[in-house]
């Protein structure tokens, strides 16, 4: 493998850092192009030198922090318990006059005539009674 | 808008720049004419860029008869050269203070 070739893989591979999209499609020419001008060994000092950089222009170019909202959303996990349909409800009346038991772990509602018995959620709503005591628990058993 | 933070290094890139306020260098080059290592321009520029000092385009040629890949130059925008020396000229008044603030004999 030439010098050219070992420099050209090592930008190539700086440039990942950036962003996908237009600036790294232009920050990874325009790294190529200015490497084209060098002698071998020149070619991989400047290799290492954009490799060992690439973070501070990834700051520069504003892209050091993961945006707030999709940081939050990437976070938002459903409890463990939930997931297995052990919920935690409280009791809520919406503006109609509905009654609905909302879970105040994973917000997910069920409105009365939702609540049921079936095969499902057999075992989440006997756990969810247990664990969250009468009027917390999941499922509501005799409704 | 707010200019850059005025590092040794962004000093020494506007004045690279400034040698010549027309003329659009390349990014190598500008490493060169500033004597810094590669990479550390790039960002640099970028945030001159950010800030509309400095400008940059692709170079118009045909790579296949040119014999190499373009390249991307960058200019001083004309508001920017205004701004930069006006940047460098306080950091340069603000140096002198701290020289004359300074007891005689002190070597820091």
């Amino acid at each position: 493998m030439s010098a050219h070739d070992r420099g050209g893989r090592l930008v190539r591979f700086a440039a990942r850092a950036l962003p996908p999209g237009p600036l790294r499609d232009r920050y990874r020419e325009e790294f190529l192009a200015e490497l084209h001008g060098y002698r071998a060994g020149a070619q991989l000092r400047y290799s290492i030198g954009v490799l060992t950089h690439v973070v501070a222009l990834r700051m520069a170019l504003g892209h050091d922090r993961v945006p707030v909202t999709e940081r939050d959303f990437s976070r938002v996990r459903k409890p463990i318990l939930c997931r297995l349909h052990v919920h935690f409800r409280t009791r809520c009346v919406n503006e109609d006059g509905d009654v609905y038991h909302r879970c105040h772990r994973c917000g997910d509602d069920q409105y009365e005539y939702e609540r049921h018995w079936d095969e499902n959620n057999v075992a989440g709503n006997v756990a969810g009674n247990i664990i969250g005591g009468s009027g917390v628990g999941g499922g509501g058993v005799g409704a | 808008m707010a200019g850059p933070r005025m590092t040794i290094p962004t000093q020494l890139v506007l004045r690279a720049l400034l040698s010549e306020p027309g003329r659009e260098f390349y990014g190598a080059e500008i490493g060169e004419a500033a004597g810094l290592p590669s990479g550390t321009v790039h960002p640099m520029l970028a945030r001159l860029e950010g800030v509309d000092w400095v400008s940059s385009r692709w170079e118009d040629i045909d790579p296949s008869d040119a014999g190499r890949p373009a390249r991307r130059y960058y200019r001083l925008t004309a508001s920017g050269a205004e701004q930069a020396r006006a940047a460098l000229a306080r950091v340069a008044k603000h140096r002198r203070t701290w020289q004359v603030m300074r007891p005689a004999g002190d070597p820091s």
